[in-house]
């Protein structure tokens, strides 16, 4: 399914075009050794009230929880175990195990050794890609090779035209980006300094636009990354 | 236990010890936690549609079951392959960078590199990148590279974008195409 975006080009003229993501395969379905296909079931081992910490806060003592254990056997629901969960839907539990009917949301930052740094409540930030400002072609041209071998590439959506005009449009950007065999940074805001945004308070990303032509044909790709490759020492992004 | 890497070429063999690459490792992360009213961290549950099970994380299994409802082991079952690109490559291959960008990345590794050969080197000191060939679940692609800061495994999906004319505009635009002949000018 396309969706709308805003785009800017080399000479400052912008147009509202379509993307498409990539098809996503997803994972290939599993089947036995001799080509049978199977279906994958969830079963229930032990609801809630038999886990080991609902144990523990009935029994503190060692002792008693080791005989507890053995006599009664609390942590096995001869009705519920193993039985199959079918549908269900999801909620959030407290610490004490209560079901919460409205819950908060905080943002908790982590540096790379998985260490909490901050902890603060999280702004909406909104998508960036179909608003009234475009995103812009910065001019900042990379090499083809330079970019595949910088940075990981883990999403990408080509350009696509709705008339004629935004043919012209788009076959434009790729020709030139085709000749300069290179890839234009492109972002939102002012300048094209900030990451985009494809979706409410999505993960935000560097884009660039990759354009191949032949003949009367164009492909215009919007590459996006958020990793470099490098080791940690070295981040520049 | 550390993962290993294997790439045979030319008859000789090169390894690698693996290590994913994400941004948790090279930037840390940043993500929501659902909190209760006194800030305390909640989980997520499940409950069953008849309300009598709550079953957070660790109180499910999932099994696989053959079509006789016998439960078969996950390490006995393997993937259905996609089709023909599935079949797997014997040697690596130099790759341009446009092969690369034509491939969406879904998982990618940083390589500390073990034994390197000269013939793989030479491979790689053409364009920096090398097509491995697509892995046992199929449909996948596998490339190494090669930059200043080291030799990474890059695994993704093509993206199967193709060039487009200009009588092949994109008509999922919402309303296009449709009738005019539903426009109330007497409401106006």
């Amino acid at each position: 399914m396309s969706r709308w975006i805003r785009i800017r080009d080399g000479r400052g003229r912008d147009a509202r075009v379509r993307m498409e993501p990539a098809h996503r395969r997803g994972r290939p379905k599993l089947q036995t050794p001799d080509g049978r296909g199977v279906e994958a079931a969830r079963f229930i081992r032990s609801p809630l009230a038999r886990t080991y910490a609902a144990q523990r806060s009935r029994c503190p003592d060692d002792a008693e929880l080791a005989e507890l254990l053995i006599e009664e056997d609390p942590e096995i629901d001869f009705e519920a175990t193993g039985r199959r969960t079918g549908p269900t839907d999801r909620v959030l539990l407290d610490p004490d195990g209560d079901v919460l009917y409205a819950a908060a949301e905080v943002e908790v930052v982590c540096d790379r050794d998985g260490i909490e740094t901050d902890r603060r409540l999280p702004a909406d930030t909104p998508a960036n890609v179909d608003g009234e400002s475009p995103l812009v072609w910065t001019g900042r041209m990379l090499p083809g090779p330079e970019a595949a071998r910088r940075f990981a590439f883990s999403r990408a959506l080509q350009l696509r035209h709705v008339d004629g005009l935004t043919h012209d449009f788009l076959f434009g950007m790729a020709r030139e980006l085709d000749e300069a065999g290179a890839l234009v940074l492109v972002g939102a805001g002012p300048g094209g300094r900030e990451p985009i945004r494809l979706e409410r308070n999505g993960a935000p990303h560097r884009g660039f636009l990759e354009g191949r032509v032949d003949g009367e044909r164009h492909l215009l790709v919007l590459h996006l990354t958020n990793l470099e490759l490098t080791v940690p020492a070295e981040v520049t992004l | 236990m550390e993962r290993t890497l294997e790439v045979a070429c030319g008859g000789t063999a090169s390894s690698f010890t693996v290590r994913e690459l994400s941004r948790a490792t090279l930037y840390g992360t940043k993500r929501r936690v659902p909190v209760d009213a006194e800030g305390r961290p909640c989980q997520a549950a499940a409950l069953t549609r008849d309300g009598r099970f709550l079953l957070p994380a660790g109180t499910t299994a999932t099994l696989y079951l053959d079509d006789r409802g016998d439960a078969v082991e996950r390490g006995d079952l393997r993937a259905a392959r996609w089709g023909t690109d599935g079949a797997p490559e014997a040697e690596p291959h130099v790759a341009e960078a446009a092969d690369l960008l034509d491939c969406v990345v879904r998982k990618v590794y940083a390589l500390v590199p073990v034994a390197v050969s000269g013939r793989l080197d030479e491979l790689l000191a053409a364009t920096g990148i090398c097509r491995l060939g697509c892995d046992d679940s199929g449909g996948k692609v596998r490339f190494l590279v090669k930059n200043a800061a080291g030799y990474f495994l890059m695994i993704g999906e093509p993206s199967a974008f193709r060039l487009v004319g200009p009588d092949q505009a994109d008509l999922s635009v919402p309303d296009a195409g449709e009738a005019w002949d539903d426009l109330d000018l007497a409401m106006l």
